[in-house]
């Protein structure tokens, strides 16, 4: 078995307007490189072809010069403004998805940069499960016209109508058991930190001691259906970390 | 006690005492020179009568006072003191029906054949007794009337002298950082309160640069900060992922990662604040807060059921106000998170809504909280590491920004009010 094999599918479902095209183009603009290299490295091993600018005068070229799927683009960058990237990149008419990223998390900026069409606001720090998270569903939404259903082994997941089938049976979820299962399946064999886990369901409520317990808790109920209904995936914890879903 | 009344109390204090030792004084000096005065009228009598005597024979035998104020008694032959011997004593006056002091000459002078004959002459002088009457009873009435007087001077005419006093300590009081807020000009003529004003604008223009500039030192460290937390956590899930580590390593880099994560959650919370504080989260809407508690009880609603908390909402009228939704949801957020994490399993936490301020109390096992500094920054009450210490600093430069007010009380229970300023 390749590897590939698992992410190749999900890209198959995912896209299936693309399937000839299976491994997507991003292009990243950070000017810090311990930033850009981690980020790199961790796309890289989701299959995608990773390209890096460190400015805004390389990031300028590289925008005219190929078209990407996924664009990440940092706010503050030497000799010039992300948002601009974004003005200039809408005004090529292309059609890649864009993801803000900034330390900055301030309510203008992301205000501003969505107005200019940019996808998707991220502020730093981020858990790279947040940020596959957010490439994935940035380039699913601009895809509009393929199919959006995800399909990961024998479990189908609708995010627009927020149902999920096992074998085509439907599986009942509440609104959290949902969120959980989505984070899972669209990130899927990665380690994810329980903070991610926490903070992408339940927002910042649980910045407290018991979080692990809390998550375990909430995760535990999420395993149960799904072995009750047969499902080919378990999510498996990480003792100390977080967990894995295969 | 004001300023006026200080100096008007040390006044009064200072004349009670200064006046009836300076009555003392010229009291006896004013008797004195009476005395005196008498007594020099005696003698003139005296040298008058005598002048007389010599010359009308008649006058040497007057035993008795009648019309005239003296007598005249011839003396047995023999030798006597020519002295002159005053005194004081008392004598029936028919007119005032009582005994009147008087004063007395007695001496001894002798007619041309050297008889020596006997001289009193009597005057009447003042009345001791309610000479000190007057004198008490003026004293009294100066007393007052300087009283008064210093008592009107000082309403009218220091309490324009320090009006331009009165306007910097108003300034003083009115003073909020951070809001720059301008002093009120005091249009004064005296040096001191002219230094006193420019003095203060220049500490008030110091401090707000100071206050500035650390707003903007914690705004950009904790800019400055997010790249390399990033950095770091993004390497350790990548490294996380990439390595299967023994469990005990997994175990030490999880721990690692939750302290950055905690790290992250205490930047971001700094962050917050001083966007509170820069007053950044400007825009308002009219924010029905009955359905907001509503909303956000639910969402905690997984918390609250791991924790064995139960919930209820009393809503005994509807709240509305006015206020960035992010800044309510912060408010009410960071409150029911405390109230639900700092409680014991069965549990509750009640909210009450009423038409101007909303209750949030919440069972414990803790004793009391200091009021006067829960709401500092990095306080904590209890020792779990994992909070920030900087939830209730959130919400209370939210209330700052809006005039909200918060009490809290303990009754058993933890008692928070959020009083809202009446429309």
């Amino acid at each position: 078995m390749f590897p590939e094999t698992e992410v190749y599918f999900e890209l198959v479902f995912l896209h299936l307007k693309y399937i000839k095209q299976a491994r997507m183009k991003i292009l990243i603009i950070e000017d810090e490189a311990g930033l850009r290299e981690v980020v790199q490295q961790s796309l890289e091993k989701e299959k995608y072809i990773v390209e890096t600018a460190h400015d805004y005068i390389s990031g300028l070229d590289k925008l005219g010069a190929y078209d990407y799927d996924c664009i990440l683009i940092d706010i503050m960058l030497p000799n010039g403004n992300g948002l601009d990237l974004l003005q200039e990149l809408k005004r090529q008419k292309k059609q890649s998805a864009v993801i803000i990223i900034s330390a900055k998390d301030a309510v203008d900026d992301k205000v501003k940069g969505l107005d200019l069409g940019a996808d998707d606001y991220l502020s730093k720090p981020f858990h790279l499960s947040e940020l596959h998270a957010r490439i994935k569903s940035a380039i699913r939404r601009n895809n509009h016209n393929g199919d959006n259903l995800i399909v990961y082994k024998n479990v189908t997941l609708s995010p627009e109508q927020r149902t999920v089938a096992i074998d085509n049976k439907e599986l009942i979820l509440n609104r959290k058991e949902f969120d959980l299962l989505y984070y899972f399946i669209i990130n899927p064999n990665r380690l994810i930190n329980k903070t991610a886990i926490a903070e992408y369901v339940w927002g910042d409520h649980t910045d407290q001691a018991d979080n692990l317990d809390f998550v375990y808790s909430q995760i535990k109920n999420l395993r149960k259906k799904l072995k009750e209904s047969d499902a080919e995936i378990d999510i498996q914890a990480v003792y100390g970390i977080g967990y894995k879903m295969n | 006690m004001k300023l006026q009344n200080y100096t008007l109390r040390y006044l009064a204090i200072t004349l009670l005492l200064v006046i009836p030792i300076w009555a003392g004084i010229f009291y006896v000096l004013i008797l004195d020179e009476v005395y005196d005065n008498i007594d020099d009228d005696l003698k003139n009598s005296k040298i008058i009568i005598v002048r007389h005597a010599f010359a009308n024979k008649e006058l040497l035998n007057s035993p008795e006072f009648g019309i005239n104020k003296f007598t005249i008694k011839p003396l047995p032959k023999g030798q006597y003191s020519h002295k002159e011997e005053f005194s004081t004593l008392k004598e029936f006056m028919e007119y005032d029906n009582d005994n009147e002091p008087i004063r007395t000459l007695k001496t001894v002078f002798d007619d041309d054949k050297g008889n020596s004959y006997e001289l009193i002459i009597k005057a009447s002088i003042v009345e001791e007794d309610e000479l000190l009457e007057d004198l008490f009873l003026a004293l009294i009435g100066l007393y007052v009337m300087l009283v008064i007087s210093i008592l009107l001077v000082n309403r009218l005419l220091l309490k324009r002298i320090w009006k331009s006093f009165h306007v910097i300590l108003d300034n003083l009081k009115e003073i909020k950082l951070g809001t720059g807020s301008k002093l009120k000009p005091i249009n004064s003529s005296i040096d001191e309160f002219i230094i006193l004003e420019k003095e203060v604008e220049k500490m008030l223009t110091r401090n707000e640069m100071l206050y500035a500039s650390q707003k903007q030192f914690i705004e950009n460290a904790s800019h400055e900060l997010q790249t390399p937390l990033a950095i770091s956590i993004n390497k350790l899930e990548l490294f996380a992922e990439n390595n299967i580590l023994p469990d005990e390593q997994m175990m030490e880099l999880g721990k690692i990662t939750d302290t950055l994560n905690r790290l992250t959650k205490l930047n971001k919370s700094l962050l917050m604040l001083s966007k509170i504080e820069n007053q950044q989260f400007s825009e308002e809407k009219n924010i029905n807060f009955n359905e907001l508690v509503l909303l956000l009880v639910e969402d905690y609603a997984d918390l609250s059921d791991y924790k064995k908390v139960k919930i209820t909402v009393t809503q005994n009228d509807s709240l509305h106000f006015m206020i960035n939704k992010g800044l309510a949801i912060a408010l009410i957020s960071n409150l029911l998170k405390n109230a639900i994490i700092h409680n014991h399993p069965n549990g509750f936490v009640n909210f009450i809504i009423n038409k101007n301020d909303i209750i949030i109390s919440n069972s414990a096992n803790n004793s009391p909280l200091n009021p006067e500094v829960i709401f500092n920054r990095f306080y904590r009450h209890t020792t779990t590491n994992e909070s920030t210490g900087l939830g209730l600093s959130i919400v209370k430069s939210i209330i700052n920004n809006y005039s909200i007010t918060i009490e809290y009380l303990f009754t058993k229970n933890h008692q928070f009010k959020i009083i809202f300023p009446k429309k």
